[in-house]
């Protein structure tokens, strides 16, 4: 039975409606063709690799970044899972989780930062995903991967050279630590060598009289001679100078090893470090910024576990954290024109699964309004020469992102700072 | 006898000069002030024929020593000796002292500036 379609009229009419229908039809095809197409056109050229993947991580869906990243055809691509794709760059020990299996697993959204390897060459990834059920209630994933090795890369280089920025800026320092001692050890040498030769002569002339007895007559001359060349003095002399040079010689080597152990020559590898002794070092490597206006105490506990860590760059942040309350007591110094010196300290804890190191000055403290911004790179107070603003952004980067940590700190206005670190002491994920 | 102060904040470093100078001890008498307030201590107590002091010093440095020396004793000769090498402090030092030595100095050439700063080789080329 047809449909009633009635006189001609309105058949003509129906008609026309009809084709208005199919022709919007067609524009709606056309539109969301052309729609798809922009969209395809957007996606492939969006520099963030996007990846649609099934509850299995098999992959539905990804766009043409993807397909670079990989270094494969889509063809190789969809249908295959992620986690093969872009294995992770770990040894065979290593039990890190995938993030793309994580995400399936947890179904929380992830924000993380791995390393990966494609071939012999691994390269940095930010992913971001989220788990999802579709409208058909099929589940599934989507993440967006950030190549950002060459950032990481320009990050190390803006470390290192913040690095020898504080090198540099204590250059001065140490050469005055240093000069100082080589200056008596210098001078007490040639006393000692003076004094040697001064003896040598009473020896000869005692010697002369060896075999027979000392008359009289020898006398005035023996006396004479042990006067012009003070033997009293010399005496007691030569073995303080002797003493006191030893003392000036392992202050330079005390130095010269912490020069060593602060710039850490070599790969930056996690190693079990012990914390005090870091931080010992970095105390004498910045006495010349720090004891002219500030006494600097240290109360490490001695059953501290070992952390891992990377020791070159922890010793930057210590010495970034100690440098800056020598200069924020100094400032302040300056400004009340006060003689007084003031105090920083050194402390470590060990609290269960963390370490703590704290390092407090006297200074002035930091005002609320900037508080925001103390972590900020290039952000200083310090005037143009002193500091580049690196110090503090640079601490945060190493103790949060590379060792997992946390850096805060807590603040006076008149009283000082406090700033706290605190290390995981075992770095498993 | 010629009198000379020298002043220095580490204990070790005036040591020496005391030993390296006792072959001296008849033509000059040597003083020690350790620290840049003990210095201001003596200095307005009495003069001296020469003044020889660090620059680096806690609280009292190099600097005010010099300047209240001149203020208080405008004739006597002032050297500076100090390990500290910037560039910028020699040429604010030379606005207050006559000589500047770096450390470390060997002991002639301190005995020697010395006995140009006391005049005494002048005399003895005379």
């Amino acid at each position: 039975m047809y449909p009633n379609i009635g006189n001609g009229k309105d058949r003509a009419d129906r008609m026309k409606n009809n084709d208005r229908s199919l022709y919007s039809v067609m524009l709606q095809n056309e539109e969301l063709r052309d729609t798809l197409g922009k969209m395809d056109l957007v996606l492939a050229q969006i520099v963030e690799s996007i990846v649609w993947t099934d509850s299995d991580g098999k992959i539905k869906w990804c766009n043409g970044s993807f397909d670079d990243l990989c270094g494969k055809l889509r063809l190789f691509i969809l249908g295959n899972s992620l986690s093969e794709l872009l294995p992770l760059d770990c040894s065979e020990s290593c039990k890190e989780i995938h993030p793309c299996d994580k995400l399936l697993r947890d179904k929380a959204d992830l924000d993380t930062v791995c390393r990966f390897k494609r071939g012999d060459q691994a390269f940095d990834l930010e992913i971001q995903g989220r788990a999802f059920i579709s409208r058909e209630g099929e589940r599934s994933a989507v993440f967006v991967i950030r190549d950002i090795t060459r950032r990481n890369l320009l990050e190390a280089q803006l470390r290192q050279a913040q690095k020898l920025e504080s090198i540099g800026s204590m250059a001065a320092g140490i050469t005055h630590e240093i000069n100082t001692p080589v200056h008596y050890v210098g001078e007490n040498l040639r006393f000692i060598e003076e004094s040697i030769s001064d003896m040598q002569k009473l020896f000869l002339k005692l010697l002369d009289c060896s075999g027979k007895p000392i008359t009289n007559d020898d006398w005035p001359e023996i006396n004479s001679l042990i006067e012009s060349i003070d033997l009293e003095f010399v005496q007691e002399e030569i073995s303080n100078a002797v003493r006191e040079s030893l003392k000036g010689i392992s202050q330079v080597a005390n130095i010269v090893k912490s020069v060593k152990e602060f710039a850490h020559p070599g790969e930056p590898a996690m190693e079990l470090t012990n914390l005090n002794e870091a931080i010992e070092s970095t105390i004498l490597l910045s006495a010349n910024e720090c004891k002219y206006v500030a006494d600097v105490s240290s109360d490490l506990c001695p059953d501290l576990p070992l952390v891992p860590c990377i020791g070159g760059k922890l010793n930057q942040v210590f010495l970034n954290l100690i440098v800056n309350a020598a200069h924020a007591i100094g400032d302040n110094l300056r400004d009340k024109k006060s003689g007084n010196k003031g105090q920083i300290e050194v402390k470590t804890h060990s609290k269960g699964d963390y370490v703590e190191v704290e390092i407090s000055d006297t200074g002035p403290g930091i005002p609320d309004e900037i508080h925001g911004k103390l972590f900020e790179p290039f952000f200083t107070t310090k005037e143009a020469g002193r500091g580049t603003g690196q110090g503090l952004a640079i601490a945060k980067k190493i103790v949060e992102q590379d060792h997992h940590g946390e850096l805060s700190f807590e603040t006076q206005l008149g009283k000082g700072t406090r700033f706290l670190i605190r290390l995981p002491v075992s770095q498993g994920l | 006898m010629k009198t000379i102060l020298f002043v220095d904040d580490e204990p070790f470093v005036l040591n020496s000069i005391k030993r390296i100078l006792r072959k001296e001890r008849h033509r000059w008498e040597s003083h020690f002030a350790e620290g840049g307030q003990a210095a201001l201590d003596l200095l307005e107590r009495r003069s001296f024929d020469l003044l020889v002091t660090d620059m680096k010093m806690p609280a009292v440095d190099g600097f005010e020593v010099l300047g209240t020396a001149e203020l208080l004793h405008p004739n006597m000769p002032r050297m500076a000796l100090s390990g500290y090498s910037e560039k910028e402090t020699h040429t604010k030092v030379t606005n207050l002292a006559q000589r500047f030595l770096d450390k470390p100095c060997e002991s002639e050439k301190l005995i020697k500036a010395i006995e140009e700063s006391l005049g005494e080789t002048d005399r003895d080329l005379n």
